[in-house]
């Protein structure tokens, strides 16, 4: 079921929440929208879900304007944030409630959802009340709660924020794999940037009620549009540095004193000495005997199968350090320790600070 | 079966349509019921709440239909003066000694290893489901004039009445009000914040007055608060023992049963409104968001729990809930004596003279008493459960005005609200002075406040999120409000139903002014008895009207309490017959 946003504005008062958003959900896939908190990604979840009406725009299931129906007669349903699972019902009654109000015959209640109880593996748990289970628990009868009505589409509202770190990867792993057995098109809001990278077929980063840049995870970590998107999905640098010449394969650009050679990638836009933000990753930060620049470890961080270090860029302050991420297995340094090191690969990200905001505009 | 066979031939292929369209045709409906509620709870808090409050206020200002502030002049240019200093003295002094006395029971109670501390709970519980002027009874019955102590064993011929008889029974009633608030607010209190400060090294008395008192001040002030209205509005004690001391309350009550001045009493009860709407604002603006209770109980740590005072600090402590027992254990007593006491302070022999004719004139007011409560136990917490329910969403300024309306009951005392009801609903349209309606719908008003705070404080925890989940998961707004919202608000509505039962088997204040003799109840046979001299018919009633009350609540707790019963016999049935339970649940 292809589900389509079309043009969504809403407003709260005077503040705008969804700001023109249009997105479309391919059928079967799974959209991650990620973004800080109050930047209208759950907005955007409960119009779809129907919870929310918008002030203009549509929503388009299947080549069907679902925009005024009401959230009760809508083929899409949610997996709230905390659960919002009836305390005064059993994990089975829990389950079977949509089914209820639909007026299932009891036999066909029990066999869908003892179906979804054994998906779930939470068959044992079905007499249980709901505050006798574990945060983990209950997310799987939240979950479970949803599929067993057959929806066309699933909504997920930070179903894992409540959840310690190893369960929320277990748990971001085994949706993934239902609804890709499902293949229940689906949309997933999270602030966080890793569970979104993890679980998204197509992934959009959301900021003050747009969308900033929308693409499959890898699209988006490798290149991201503007410096927002850099700084939020994953790690990054971000520093200034000037144009030298700009031809048909290669940008040259100044970076601290010295020269940074870039793939342009056909990119004309930018010409002679203009300012413009360079970004790049931590890991693509190489030390290498001959490199470019010159820096001083600060500090070091060990965080498992890779190590963070703080740079002191000669002629840079202290206050503006560069990340650098070592994998294990590559020579690790003390700080204290001078380095040479190259830069990979990087990119522009725009002209200058003002263009960037015509550019919004 | 029907049902899908209807689609089955009518529908096809157009079912899915049709369904939509029977979908509409039912959502139409529930939001007729809807409407309707949402219409009928503003009606009736004007109607019942707005109206009389503004027309007892106003009338204290007409007379003959012409401003004039002849009643002001009255009350505040002649020796009646008295009245207002008379009513202030007594309700500080009242109010404080017996929050005291009500803190010291709830640390005893909570906070403590002492023995027998159980019995305590028992006894301010039992104080509270007794009937008014019960101690009232008993204290005649003690230090009257032919007094069991004054005048039986010591011989003496006085009558030990006055304001500080006043004073004392108004201090024990009071007592176990506090206790109940405060008790509450000290089970939820953030143990931590002592356990840190324990770590912190502050002895345990240093603990208790910088850090329990001052968490527990929000309760104490709640409980100070709810006191003083009570007394405030307390009329009975007065008149019976107060001799010829005389306060605002009372003097009102003389000025309607006696002289039928309707004025004056207004003007009267204006002077108590004015304290005690004081005291909503006094309260949120003192209270606030300031009540600290921690959401989890938690009872492990026992040990740490007890507060630790010096052994004779203890002990006095010790002795003052000791004596407020065995008080209360003796009324219950002395109650029950009597009943079946020829004359008391003449003939102590056993009779069962005054049971007889109890029986023989008071029958009716079993029944009526026991009808009025029940229906306030049914329909006073269903009107506060749509009252929340309607009312907890909208945040506009009418429906913070209704809300207003739902809790002000709850400080207008109830001899101003029985005086006002008279004002108000004496003549046509609304001629409803006389009937029973009228007795059912103040009580229920009186008791709005309770089941609103109840079930506005069930919907604040459920939040919008469940109604939301459940619309998402396919049902209608109807689904959602029988099978999510009522279900949750079961707990309130429990909690407003005990209430309203025992509120309307034992109130007075404020029916005493709408009873006809056809609507006699109980507690006003109580005060007329005891008002004649006639103790032993009063201690009969009196006995009666316990023994429904706890018998009723027992009734009342029963559909809370069966399920569980018939589960836990029905598994050790399950089990005699060698079947594990569990696997029995499986199967079906």
């Amino acid at each position: 079921m292809e589900l389509v946003l079309k043009n969504i504005i809403k407003k709260y008062n005077q503040t705008v929440a969804v700001n023109d958003v249009s997105i479309t959900v391919p059928s079967g896939k799974i959209i991650a929208l990620v973004g800080p908190s109050g930047c209208g990604k759950t907005t955007i979840l409960r119009v779809i879900a129907g919870l929310v009406s918008p002030d203009e725009g549509q929503v388009i299931l299947n080549g069907r304007d679902i925009t005024q129906l009401p959230a009760n007669q809508r083929p899409t349903v949610t997996v709230f944030q905390e659960y919002a699972l009836f305390p005064h019902l059993s994990v089975f009654d829990n389950i079977a409630y949509g089914l209820k109000t639909r007026h299932i015959k009891k036999g066909e209640i029990k066999e869908r959802v003892t179906r979804v109880l054994n998906m779930l593996k939470i068959s044992e748990l079905k007499d249980r009340r709901i505050h006798e289970l574990s945060g983990g628990q209950q997310q799987r009868v939240a979950v479970a709660r949803s599929l067993v009505i057959n929806p066309q589409v699933i909504l997920f509202d930070e179903p894992l924020s409540s959840l310690d770190a190893k369960l929320r990867v277990e748990m971001r792993e085994e949706i993934k794999k239902i609804q890709r057995e499902t293949e229940i098109t689906a949309v997933y809001v999270t602030h966080d940037q890793e569970e979104a990278l993890a679980i998204a077929d197509q992934l959009a980063v959301m900021k003050e009620g747009k969308i900033e840049q929308v693409g499959t995870p890898e699209e988006v970590y490798e290149n991201p549009r503007n410096s927002f998107v850099g700084q939020f999905i994953g790690w990054g640098n971000l520093f200034s540095g000037e144009i030298i010449s700009n031809s048909s394969d290669k940008i040259r650009v100044n970076m601290w004193g010295k020269e940074l050679v870039l793939h342009s990638n056909g990119n004309r836009k930018y010409t002679g000495k203009a300012p413009v933000e360079i970004f790049f990753r931590p890991e693509n930060v190489i030390p290498q005997e001959d490199g470019t620049w010159e820096a001083e470890i600060l500090q070091k961080f060990f965080c498992g199968p890779t190590t963070r270090y703080r740079l002191k860029v000669s002629g840079l302050s202290e206050s503006n350090p560069v990340l650098m991420d070592l994998f294990v297995g590559e020579t690790g340094y003390q700080p204290g320790e001078k380095i040479r090191f190259n830069i990979r690969s990087a990119s522009i990200l725009a002209a200058s600070k003002e263009k960037v905001s015509q550019e919004n505009k | 079966m029907c049902r899908k066979a209807f689609f089955l031939i009518f529908l096809d292929n157009e079912g899915y349509h049709m369904e939509s369209y029977l979908w509409k045709i039912k959502d139409r409906l529930t939001e007729l019921i809807f409407w309707g509620m949402a219409i009928a709870v503003p009606i009736i808090l004007l109607t019942f709440v707005l109206y009389p409050v503004l027309r007892v206020s106003l009338s204290s200002i007409y007379d003959g239909g012409q401003f004039s502030l002849k009643f002001y002049e009255q009350l505040f240019l002649t020796e009646k003066v008295k009245l207002i200093w008379n009513t202030a003295y007594l309700s500080f002094l009242s109010t404080f000694f017996a929050t005291l006395l009500g803190l010291i029971l709830a640390l005893g109670v909570v906070r403590s290893s002492w023995p027998g501390k159980k019995i305590f709970n028992f006894a301010a519980i039992l104080h509270i489901i007794s009937p008014p002027f019960v101690s009232a009874i008993v204290y005649i019955m003690l230090f009257g004039r032919r007094g069991f102590i004054t005048n039986t064993l010591l011989g003496l011929d006085v009558n030990f009445i006055g304001w500080q008889a006043v004073f004392f029974l108004q201090t024990i009633g009071n007592a176990s009000i506090a206790y109940l608030i405060i008790a509450n607010v000290l089970k939820r209190l953030d143990r931590t914040m002592e356990k840190s400060a324990l770590d912190l090294g502050a002895s345990k008395a240093r603990v208790f007055f910088t850090i329990t008192l001052p968490l527990l001040l929000p309760g104490i002030t709640a409980a100070a608060l709810l006191v003083f209205t009570n007394i405030l509005a307390d009329f009975g004690t007065p008149i019976l023992v107060g001799g010829g001391f005389r306060v605002l309350a009372s003097e009102a009550y003389l000025q309607v049963i006696s002289l039928f001045n309707m004025g004056f009493a207004a003007a009267l009860c204006f002077i108590l409104l004015v304290p005690c709407l004081s005291i909503i604002f006094l309260e949120k603006l003192i209270l606030g968001n300031r009540l600290f209770t921690s959401s989890v109980l938690s009872d492990e740590g026992s040990l740490d729990k007890e507060l630790r005072f010096h052994p004779v600090v203890s002990a006095a402590l010790y002795l003052v809930c000791l004596l407020f027992s065995l008080y209360t254990f003796t009324h219950l007593a002395l109650i029950i004596i009597g009943t079946f006491t020829n004359i008391w302070g003449y003939d102590f022999t056993f009779s069962l003279r005054h049971m007889n004719s109890v029986w023989a004139q008071g029958f009716s007011s079993v029944k009526n008493s026991l009808k009025f409560a029940v229906q306030v136990a049914i329909f006073g917490p269903f009107l506060g459960m749509c009252a929340a329910y309607y009312l907890k969403r909208s945040r506009s300024i009418v429906s913070k005005g209704f809300e207003f309306l739902s809790i002000l009951p709850y400080a207008v005392p109830g001899p101003v609200m029985g005086i006002a009801y008279v004002m108000s609903f004496h003549h046509p349209p609304l001629m409803l002075t006389g009937t029973a309606f009228i007795i059912v719908a103040i009580c229920m008003i009186r008791e709005l406040p309770i089941s609103f705070n109840a079930g506005k404080a069930v919907l604040e925890q459920v939040g919008k999120n469940l109604e939301q989940a459940s619309m998402d998961l396919g049902a209608n707004r109807w689904d959602t409000f029988t099978r999510v919202v009522l279900p949750l608000m079961a707990p309130a509505y429990r909690v407003g139903m005990i209430h309203a039962f025992i509120h309307g088997m034992i109130t007075i204040g404020a029916i005493i002014f709408l009873i006809t003799p056809r609507n006699k109840v109980l507690t006003f046979e109580i005060f007329v008895a005891i008002n004649r001299g006639n103790l032993g018919e009063g201690a009969a009633f009196a006995f009666i009207l316990i023994v429904m009350t706890v018998a009723g609540l027992f009734l009342l707790n029963l559909p809370w309490q069966l399920p569980v019963l018939w589960k836990s016999i029905r598994e050790r049935w399950l089990r005699s017959h060698g079947i594990s339970p569990e696997k029995h649940y499986q199967e079906i």
